[in-house]
């Protein structure tokens, strides 16, 4: 689903990895020797997903667009320590990404306004934000259906965190729940996620 | 394994640690196989959630990147996996074996000191049992003839074990904790067969058993509460004694 991109241009134009999409743990292998072209396939694959993830996190999307140039230029530099034995390549640059725009969060003023929000007991769930159906309806669906099988509290608790990138203290704090009780549904809705999700291996 | 840390794992996938928990619950996934699988499928199933979110990025953006990293040095290859500190079986010299006592001694009464504080009532009982199993540990940790037996990847646990004494102190690795109708026993297998060396309380605390004569192997199996007569289920530890 993520095949057809209008901007894929350049590597047809030079013929070389124009017939079908690699698997993106081949084309990561080929990035990590240095291949331009590997990496903007690499981009075509990662980028809503990517700039999706830390604009949800960060909501400005100025500072989100920084951010993910960050996180491309990472995947780039790092791609020589991409394990395929211990994760996918969007689990990894998605954990790269959901890393950079939380550290960019949790630092100075952004973390001020957070504060405040938290203190105004401001919140909001998961995918009210959610306005754009451009592509990944099924897997959207699919995640929608899952976190639909959790319990209120574990919905709320990952929500928040992988969403809005609190600590699991802050959850606590918000939902005014005990921290190990948190901690522990966060694990639990996490787990259930991914039974519901085939996530396994 | 510490029961505790391990409900870190959620939270540490989805980056929703403090910097010092980050830290500390690093240090233990470095030693913790079971936490690492868990922590990558976890970390998959976060992607998925990051995916359902996918917006697209400015086209500008493109042109941008593919521009920046040009100038940008990419790193070298890791060299190779870290290896692990123990191999199969070595004997042990005079200061490893004094580390590995402290680090025994130092589990097993960080474990009971936590058990303790939740229930002082039973602190008195629990702490001369505790010095009752010191003495024995600290006993064939300290024997001459002490050895270490441990996995490949060292993570389920390990053996020491003293011939003299005809005495061996398992040390659990990363056991998870047995669901409430289940616990761990523990077995010596010889020639005849598996014979019980008892159950193992608390899968973060070390025990001590008698070998017997005959012993070739030992090994861990989960059974029902209780223990059973022999071993109905595969083992989780399975270690050759010689």
């Amino acid at each position: 689903m993520h095949a057809a991109k209008p901007h894929r241009g350049k590597a047809g134009q030079a013929g070389l990895h124009a017939v079908a999409p690699a698997a993106p743990e081949e084309t990561m292998s080929r990035v990590a020797r240095g291949d331009e072209h590997a990496f903007a396939q690499l981009y075509d694959l990662l980028a809503e997903r990517v700039f999706g993830l830390i604009l949800r996190v960060m909501r400005d999307p100025a500072q989100a667009e920084e951010v993910t140039q960050e996180v491309f230029v990472e995947l780039w530099r790092t791609a020589s320590r991409f394990r395929p034995d211990r994760g996918s390549v969007v689990s990894w640059a998605m954990t790269i990404a959901h890393r950079r725009a939380i550290d960019r969060v949790r630092s100075s003023q952004s973390s001020l306004d957070r504060d405040a929000r938290v203190a105004a007991g401001q919140q909001d769930r998961p995918f009210d934000a959610v306005a754009d159906e451009v592509e990944g309806r099924f897997e959207r669906q699919q995640v929608r259906r899952c976190l639909g099988t959790l319990t209120d509290l574990q919905r709320e608790s990952v929500g928040l965190a992988y969403y809005q990138g609190y600590t699991y203290g802050e959850v606590a704090t918000l939902l005014e729940t005990p921290l190990g009780t948190v901690k522990t549904r966060l694990r639990d809705g996490l787990i259930r996620l991914r039974d519901c999700l085939g996530v396994a291996k | 394994m510490n029961a505790e840390i391990h409900t870190l794992t959620g939270a540490y996938a989805i980056n929703a640690l403090s910097e010092t928990e980050r830290s500390a619950f690093e240090e233990h996934l470095a030693r913790c196989a079971a936490c690492s699988k868990e922590v990558a499928e976890l970390r998959e199933t976060a992607a998925k959630l990051g995916s359902a979110v996918a917006t697209p990025p400015p086209e500008s953006l493109r042109p941008d990147v593919l521009a920046r990293i040009r100038r940008v040095r990419q790193l070298p290859p890791d060299e190779g996996p870290i290896v692990p500190l123990r191999g199969r079986k070595w004997p042990l010299r005079a200061t490893s074996l004094a580390a590995a006592a402290a680090a025994v001694v130092a589990i097993a009464l960080g474990i009971q000191v936590i058990s303790m504080d939740r229930d002082l009532d039973r602190a008195n009982d629990q702490l001369s049992a505790l010095t009752d199993r010191q003495a024995q540990l600290s006993g064939v940790l300290a024997a001459p003839d002490a050895r270490v037996i441990a996995d490949d990847d060292d993570v389920s646990g390990s053996l020491v074990v003293s011939e003299k004494l005809g005495k061996l102190a398992f040390v659990p690795g990363t056991l998870p904790e047995p669901a409430a109708d289940e616990t761990y026993q523990l077995w010596l297998i010889g020639p005849e067969g598996a014979r019980s060396a008892g159950l193992l309380p608390d899968p973060s605390v070390s025990v001590v058993a008698e070998i017997g004569a005959d012993a070739e192997m030992f090994g861990v199996t989960v059974e029902p509460k209780g223990g059973s007569e022999q071993p109905t289920s595969d083992p989780v530890v399975l270690l050759a004694l010689s």
